[in-house]
């Protein structure tokens, strides 16, 4: 999986903020200044944040069960959603006419313009769930208004067992970005702990970790990946093979970060404030937690976003393997390694196409949110 | 009274097999066989004999399907890059003393011209024929069969443990040369089966060891040279390893290896098995076979293999048009719609091939599990009754296999003459209720999520084993199951695995459950009972610890006198001596079987297809493959090409 | 700089033993050993591997023995006589099998780094020239959208599109006409023909990565105080850019050899078995799962060592091209 997270800072646009704002701004101030002025990072933030809330939300946007089978709609092409009907507000669907084709093994569709189904608003839902597993709740963002047999919402199209696409990359939204954070965040425990000792000590010790460091970038990827997932006892449940293969994936995550950090020890070990703490007797735990680290704490916010992206393409590759998630849970992944046969290429595009939307989506902007908050983040861009 | 008379006559009075015998009287076209272009130069420059001294005296004579053929072209098929060495075994490689007719009825004379079995089932003889010929023009005869017995089979450094098809009861064959094309086997208890299984691939041992050939790496015959051999191969620790090294069996890849072992197939292997993109092999200008115009056989003159990592890129490569033939791998429902799509571009058509096991999905619940809590509720046969009931079959075979199938539990296909109607159909119905209410009785108690408790108060949970293999979709069915089985308060847990880890699971014998298709859809069912009785351990593991027992008394576990009546009744099948009465133990054993209704079968399957060029006559439609039954390789030498390709 | 590098190379010797130790517990990670592997092939066949025969396997095999004394073992080999040991499954030394499609690999993997070099110079050079503009964000999108395709599905799809849209043979290296045949020119056209899709296929998702540096350090350049000088002699845009911006902006892209390898040499593996090309992907990955140990251990070793390489002619290209580098 291609490296991402070893970009050498950006520079990012120059900066025309005047006034007494500036003089008198706060770190944290300054920093949000600066990052507003990054247009293209701004929105990728409000993108983010929406996909955060739409994977929150899974169960009330998705307007059925991520899981829930139908014989009769395999490999269902999307219905395309209008909102007018007959020249008035009735946003609808049409009915898909299946015929079996057992001679190709396949169910032919063909949508029905005559037979218009009604999609509503804030409908009730086929089963009561409880949303982000507490609020008990019985209506679905969009929905069939009156659900007959025969009748379906696949307005992204359904997969091989009649399953809803669109319900299960919105469902897939959950753990494909969770298991970017948890995975970043152990990356950041790791990076920052290992790599602020290399920089901070120097010497042997730095000589150590590098060359360790050096080790675990050195053996490909896919075969430590395949060993690790390999050794997971099959007896464990799905929850547990997630959590564990989320700490595969940031055993590579962390190099690069530690690398990062001690890149920045160096340099700021010999700054002047630093020099004045030590001789104020601050002990190295002290120094390390109370100055080095909040001094590029937002470089490392930055660093971050851009390592999200990394971790959700390789949990995609794991899935490839098949060493990854297992069912039921669903990732994007998951949904992409579905997707990985020439039926789906050939036949049904829209099993690759909306995941991979989503994954492109996702990694871009966090990329470029990554991006602006560098760019903001760095104290020798000039704010003049 | 000559030897050949007297095989007949007690072939005649014993009435055990159906024995052909071919070449008894000379056609007249005898002396005028003919040979593929290709090789007449090679005659002509003096490189080879003439065709009639390179066949043997009674050629194998093959019937055609749509008639004599015309030589010429190059079979382009292919192969997974690696692991794939049976695709090259099944399609070139089941040259065998005695065949099954391609309809899989009866078992016909092949290397051998003529056999004959004992009243008693404990001896058989067969005659070769005369003048066969290894690829190297080197004569195969008993002795040849005498070294695998004497120098491979009986040696416990190359075989260290005996091949199952060549032992009864534990005790190994004895074989013995009768004179130069006559050899007999003899056993030391009735085995009624034998001639069955040596038409079966895996009777191939007796006649893939060319001794004039391997002599040289026997430890035996060349004591001296082997260290000097040794040292010019440095994979080879000693001279076992050289050996094996040189020949193995054809299914395992150092066959594919030595392009210099002489071997009695169609084919002989031109570009090997290993670092190229492809396996070529060439014709065999000593093939035996000839067709009824007295050609010899194979008409194909070549044959490629592309090799290949991914089946998706086999399946775009049919479609684009760059294999005259194709099958495994590919012949799957994944791939069936866009195969059909491509038949246009790939100027292919579809043949039927009767894959048919005895179920294409089954659950395997481990009755010898090490937890004690589980072993006895899956040793229940009401529960296991109650599982069966849980499931909506119908809706299974409508989503994941597209409609084709049949709700059904493992057992012998309709169309073959041991179909059990009962055995096949009974608690196939989907009734949750009833299954509800037998598990009510077992295990009353459930939790607040609705799942059953077992007896210490524990939720009761299968961690059922899922692998994703033979094209059967074994993850989607076991969502739905898992689905069904929680309607009647059952916990599923589903594991998704791959078959290696499966197999390690499986010899620790620590499986809960896990879902596989089940041999013995048709007439394999006789030697290979494996899903309706604890037998051999292959790759069916239900009752581990009883089949070790079934094999060895000693081993394993006592089972239960139920289980001891299945395998005695499977004992006197092996035992018959006549057809009819086979058929009849065969059916007694297959009802003691459905009584004790140890696996729950799911879909009744369909059959499965292959893609041959559009080019292509003389192809069996609906040939049978299993496991054992190796084709359609002995089918492809009448496979011709009626409009050449590129 | 003769130190420096002898240093590096006295470095690498510790590292390279230990990946050898790890890449032996890769493989021996997962449960059960080639013999599992054989016995489910022979149950597919319609056989059953009875007890003596796998016991006698596993002796002949050494898989009886202790792990540590199997990596003594295969480590002594490696040292002493460059033998790596056999391929259970192949019935051949290790030797036999690899040398040819590490070749393919290291040739792949060189390829696919001109190639994204290539291609990510120019676009680096147009995104910085003309930054925040149309052309710069439709190159950053298209970077970043190339990189957040996983690139199993991007080898599927323009397999797929080769194939059925513009008819074009897909998958391997050569035809079938030269597969077996001798290098000639003939051979080396074919070649280029299949060659190209992967090589784009793996390079698009590394491109990324290197426009935005590129695009970066040619950034950095441009607001130097000598450009302007050089801007206010009336030198023309196109001179002065290639003049010295362009050059020094190339260096910190030698050190990106280091990283760039590892990535191409995993994404390769995945994209060959997809693609079905002679490199080491499949080989390894068909190794690992039939736990064909010898095989699987020495491929891992051989791939780390070759990034361990890549990296240290990176550092060294980097301490040549650049006098700013010191070392002590």
């Amino acid at each position: 999986m291609t490296d991402i997270t070893s970009l050498p800072p950006e520079t990012g646009p120059s900066f025309n903020l005047s006034g007494k704002d500036i003089a008198v701004a706060g770190q944290w101030r300054l920093f949000w200044l600066k990052f507003k002025k990054h247009r293209i990072a701004l929105a990728s933030l409000v993108v983010i944040v929406f996909m955060y809330l739409v994977a929150g939300f899974a169960d009330f946007i998705a307007p059925v069960d991520p899981n829930a089978t139908n014989a009769r709609f395999t490999y269902a092409p999307p219905q395309g959603l209008s909102l007018l009907l007959d020249g008035s507000f009735r946003p609808h669907v049409n009915q898909l006419k299946m015929t079996l084709n057992t001679e190709s093994m396949r169910r032919e569709f063909v949508a029905d313009p005559t037979k218009p189904i009604s999609v509503g608003f804030f409908v009730k839902a086929p089963q009561p769930y409880r949303l982000l597993g507490l609020i008990p709740m019985q209506t679905k963002l969009f929905g069939l208004t009156n659900p007959q047999v025969g009748d379906s919402l696949y307005i992204f199209g359904a997969d091989r067992l009649g399953r809803d696409i669109f319900s299960r990359v919105v469902h897939g939204a959950q753990i494909s970005l969770s298991i970017g954070l948890v995975g970043v965040f152990m990356s950041l425990i790791l990076g920052v702990t290992i790599g602020g000792i290399s920089g901070f000590f120097g010497g042997w010790v730095d000589l150590a970790i590098q060359r360790f460091i050096e080790l675990l970038r050195s053996i490909p990827t896919i075969p430590l990946w395949m060993g690790l997932a390999a050794a997971i006892p099959v007896g464990w449940p799905p929850l547990r093979t997630y959590f564990v293969i989320t700490l595969i994936v940031s055993l590579i995550g962390w190099t690069s970060l530690a690398r990062e950090v001690r890149g920045k020890f160096l340099s700021l070990r010999s700054e002047d404030f630093v020099i004045a703490a030590r001789l104020d007797g601050m002990s190295e735990i002290g120094i390390i937690f109370n100055h080095l680290v909040p001094s590029f704490m937002s470089h490392i916010i930055a660093t971050l976003t851009l390592a999200i992206p990394s971790m959700i393409l390789a949990e995609t590759a794991l899935s490839f393997l098949g060493i990854g998630l297992q069912p039921p849970i669903i990732s994007w992944g998951v949904l992409l390694q579905e997707a990985q046969n020439i039926r789906a290429v050939a036949q049904a595009p829209w099993l690759l196409f909306t995941p991979a939307a989503a994954i492109v989506i996702s990694v871009l902007s966090l990329n470029f949110l990554g991006d602006g908050l560098r760019d903001a983040a760095d104290p020798y861009e000039s704010v003049s | 009274m000559g030897y050949q008379q007297k095989l007949r006559g007690l072939v005649v009075s014993t009435g055990l097999l159906t024995t052909v015998l071919w070449g008894a009287t000379l056609p007249a076209w005898a002396t005028d066989y003919k040979q593929a272009p290709m090789l007449d130069e090679q005659v002509k420059a003096g490189k080879l004999p003439a065709v009639a001294e390179r066949l043997p005296e009674h050629p194998y004579v093959e019937t055609m399907i749509d008639g004599v053929g015309k030589y010429g072209g190059t079979l382009r098929t292919t192969i997974l890059a690696n692991g794939d060495q049976y695709n090259l075994t099944r399609t070139i490689a089941n040259e065998l003393l005695v065949r099954w007719d391609p309809k899989w009825q009866k078992v016909m004379p092949s290397l051998a011209e003529e056999f004959k079995a004992s009243d008693d089932a404990t001896t058989y003889t067969f005659k070769l024929r005369k003048g066969l010929k290894w690829s190297d023009g080197q004569p195969f005869n008993a002795d040849d069969i005498m070294f695998w017995y004497e120098d491979v089979f009986m040696n416990s450094a190359l075989s260290p443990a005996k091949n199952p098809t060549f032992t009864v009861a534990g005790k190994p064959v004895k074989v013995t040369k009768i004179d130069d094309l006559t050899v007999e086997f003899k056993f030391e208890s009735p085995y009624g089966l034998f001639i069955q299984q040596l038409a079966y691939g895996q009777g191939h041992l007796p006649v893939i060891y060319p001794k004039h050939y391997l002599k040289q790496f026997h430890d035996k015959y060349n004591k001296d040279g082997i260290p000097a051999l040794l040292k010019a191969n440095p994979a080879a620790g000693d001279w076992v390893a050289l050996f094996n090294s040189k020949v193995s069996l054809t299914f395992q890849p150092p066959f594919w290896q030595n392009l210099a072992l002489p071997t009695l197939n169609p084919w002989v292997l031109t570009v090997p098995y290993a670092d190229s993109e492809r396996v070529v092999a060439t014709r065999n200008p000593y093939y035996w076979k000839v067709d009824t115009a007295g050609n010899q056989l194979p008409y194909i003159d070549g044959i490629t293999w592309a090799k290949l990592d991914d089946p998706q890129l086999m399946a775009l490569k049919m479609t684009s048009g760059e294999f005259d033939f194709a099958f495994r791998h590919i012949n799957n429902s994944t791939f069936k719609s866009v195969l059909f799509d491509g038949q246009q571009t790939g100027n292919y058509k579809f043949v039927d091939v009767k894959d048919l096991p005895a179920n294409d999905a089954v659950i395997l619940l481990n009755l010898n599990s090490t937890d004690p809590v589980k072993r006895k509720i899956f040793q229940n046969k009401d529960f296991r009754i109650a599982l069966s009931q849980s499931i909506n079959r119908q809706e299974i075979i409508d989503l994941v296999y597209v409609g084709q199938g049949a709700p059904a539990q493992v057992a012998v296909q309709p169309e073959h003459e041991l179909f059990n109607e009962r055995e096949a159909k009974q608690y196939t119905a989907f009734d949750p209720k009833a299954s509800a209410a037998i598990l009510d009785k077992i295990m009353p108690k459930k939790d607040a999520e609705g799942y059953r408790l077992d007896e210490s108060g524990k939720r009761f949970t299968i961690n059922f084993m899922v692998a994703d293999v033979f094209g059967l979709s074994y993850p989607d069915v076991m969502q739905m199951v898992q689905k069904y089985a929680k309607e009647v308060g059952i916990d599923i847990q589903l594991r998704t695995t791959d078959r290696a880890r499966l197999n390690t699971m499986w010899a620790a014998n620590e499986q809960d459950a896990y879902i596989w298709n089940c041999v013995g859809g048709l007439s394999e069912v006789y030697t290979d009972p494996r899903c309706y009785m604890p037998f051999q351990k292959a790759d069916i593991f239900f009752a581990m610890k009883w089949s070790e027992w079934y094999s060895n008394h000693a081993t394993g576990e006592e089972p239960p006198e139920n289980i001891k009546a299945l395998m005695a009744a499977y004992d006197k099948v092996n035992a018959a001596v006549t057809d009819d009465d086979r058929r009849q133990k065969m059916k007694d054993f297959l009802n003691q079987s459905a009584d004790n209704f140890l696996n729950i079968g799911i879909s009744r399957p369909m059959p499965k297809y292959m893609m041959t060029s559009k080019n292509l006559k003389n192809v069996v439609n609906g040939i049978p493959i299993t496991g054992n039954l190796w084709h359609p390789a002995p089918t492809l030498t009448q496979w011709y090409f009626d409009k050449p390709t590129k | 700089m003769l130190r420096y590098i002898l240093k590096r190379l006295v470095f690498a010797i510790p590292t390279l033993f230990a990946v050898s130790i790890i890449a032996f517990i890769i493989i021996q990670l997962p449960p059960g050993d080639y013999l599992t592997t054989l016995m489910a092939d022979w149950a597919s066949q319609g056989g059953a591997v009875e007890a003596g025969t796998v016991a006698a396997m596993r002796e002949r095999y050494g898989l009886d023995q202790p792990i540590y004394y199997q990596y003594y073992k295969w480590i002594w080999g490696i040292l002493t006589a460059g033998d790596f040991g056999i391929s259970f499954e192949l019935g051949k030394p290790v030797t036999e099998l690899i040398w040819n499609r590490l070749g393919f690999s290291l040739l792949l993997s060189l390829l696919t780094l001109c190639f994204v070099w290539a291609i990510a110079i120019p676009i680096g050079i147009l995104s910085a020239v003309r930054q925040y503009s149309i052309s710069d964000y439709t190159a950053t999108f298209l970077a970043f959208f190339f990189l957040a395709v996983p690139d199993f599905l991007m080898a599927l799809s323009a397999m797929y599109v080769m194939s059925a849209w513009f008819g074009q043979s897909v998958g391997g290296l050569f035809s079938p006409d030269y597969v077996d045949a001798g290098w000639s020119f003939g051979k080396l056209v074919d070649f280029a023909r299949h060659v190209w899709l992967p090589v784009v296929v793996i390079g698009l998702g590394s491109l990324a990565a290197l426009v935005r540096i590129m695009r970066a350090n040619l950034l950095d350049e441009l607001s130097k105080p000598y450009v302007t000088t050089a801007r206010a002699k009336g030198m023309s845009e196109l001179e002065l850019l290639i003049r010295y911006p362009v050059r020094l902006a190339l260096n910190p892209l030698i050190s990106t050899l280091g990283w760039i390898l590892p990535a191409v040499i995993s994404g390769e593996i995945i994209v060959s078995v997809v693609m079905s090309l002679p490199t080491t992907g499949p080989l390894l990955l068909r190794a690992l799962l039939a736990q064909d140990m010898y095989l699987a251990g020495s491929l891992i070793l051989l791939i780390s060592v070759l990034t361990i390489i890549g990296t240290l002619i990176s550092d060294i290209l980097l301490a040549l091209t650049d006098p700013r580098i010191r070392f002590q």
